[in-house]
């Protein structure tokens, strides 16, 4: 019974103090909140970027952590990431464009190229720091005789989130 | 496909986000508090059709027996988990905006508590229908959970803090 509830407590804190990081970001946003508002399809698109670049930070952390022996090659992951990555950016911007415009949103052309544009830079950026962030921490995982399974996933798509918040905050106070 | 379900999930969020957002501007601190949300129900949604899906592999016969067992300990963890992501985020907002740090715990508690009353049930529907259909659940729940819990989440801190606030 005691091992169940201390088994409990650890995992609902260890769950707490893993979303609580997350807050980081949340900081960025809170800041630019009244801004953020009006730039209606930016608003609209924010869970999608942000479930985007943590579904890549995971692949790549997947793809990282496989033993030697199995690890593909990182330049085909890349690619293959590439490949599909443009027309994720095109679905985000798109259809947060059109429901911007159901919401009476006017949007014209400067604004679209603009939005357009840091999308894609900003998910790219996020996407290439993961490779390097994996990378990075896998080695020094392996030189720990640590599993990378177990942590690299948690890490790189917390570390995604909140570069991807941070990266829209930024926007929000420089670009639009 | 999963990433397909995923995004629709998310740009759903982000419209419900837009039709929310005077009354979650309206108190401060629920925007930082809103990643933390997001990330605790999809986190705890994903473990429970993980466990879920694994003890179906393993053990067919009992798994009937400790789905909802399974369930109200994975909505226990989310309220628990919750409280500390609540303090934190309360602390935050109190220390860096000024906010009402005890509104803010009682935001993140009631919305995570109501996103997984909601979710869960689906997420472990979903599992089971998943397994039944004799597809590879873990492949499947990842994108379901995210994009349902995303939009449950935005849902569930408009109406936290309408109930609130």
């Amino acid at each position: 019974m005691i091992l169940t509830l201390r088994h409990f407590l650890f995992v609902s804190i260890t769950a707490g103090l893993a979303a609580a990081i997350s807050l980081i970001g949340g900081i960025g946003l809170e800041l630019v909140s009244q801004k953020i508002a009006v730039l209606v399809p930016l608003l609209i698109a924010i869970p999608s970027l942000n479930n985007l670049v943590g579904d890549y930070a995971a692949i790549i952390s997947a793809h990282i952590a496989d033993p030697d022996e199995n690890k593909p090659d990182m330049v085909a992951v890349r690619q293959a990431i590439a490949r599909v990555l443009g027309f994720n950016i095109i679905i985000i911007v798109g259809f947060s464009a059109i429901l911007a415009a159901f919401r009476g949103y006017s949007l014209d052309p400067a604004f679209l190229i603009k939005f357009l544009l840091f999308v894609a830079f900003s998910v790219v950026v996020v996407v290439e720091s993961m490779f390097v962030l994996n990378f990075v921490l896998n080695r020094a995982l392996k030189n720990h005789r640590l599993n990378a399974d177990d942590v690299l996933i948690p890490i790189t798509t917390a570390v995604a989130d909140i570069a991807m918040l941070l990266l829209v905050a930024l926007a929000v106070v420089t670009i639009f | 496909m999963g990433q397909g379900i995923s995004l629709v999930g998310a740009i759903a969020a982000g419209y419900l986000l837009e039709l929310t957002k005077v009354e979650l501007i309206g108190v401060m601190g629920v925007f930082m508090l809103l990643p933390g949300v997001f990330e605790l129900g999809g986190a705890v949604a994903g473990a429970f059709g993980a466990k879920l899906n694994h003890i179906y592999e393993k053990h067919p016969d009992i798994a009937r027996r400790v789905y909802f067992p399974q369930m109200i300990y994975s909505l226990c963890i989310a309220v628990v988990a919750s409280v500390i992501l609540g303090l934190i985020g309360g602390v935050a907002a109190m220390l860096i905006f000024g906010g009402d740090a005890v509104l803010i715990l009682k935001i993140a508690m009631l919305s995570v508590a109501l996103s997984s009353l909601a979710g869960l049930p689906i997420v472990g529907w979903s599992t089971i229908r998943a397994i039944k259909a004799g597809l590879d659940a873990d492949n499947i729940i990842g994108p379901v959970e995210t994009s349902l819990f995303d939009a449950l989440t935005v849902l569930s801190v408009f109406i936290s803090i309408g109930l609130l606030a």
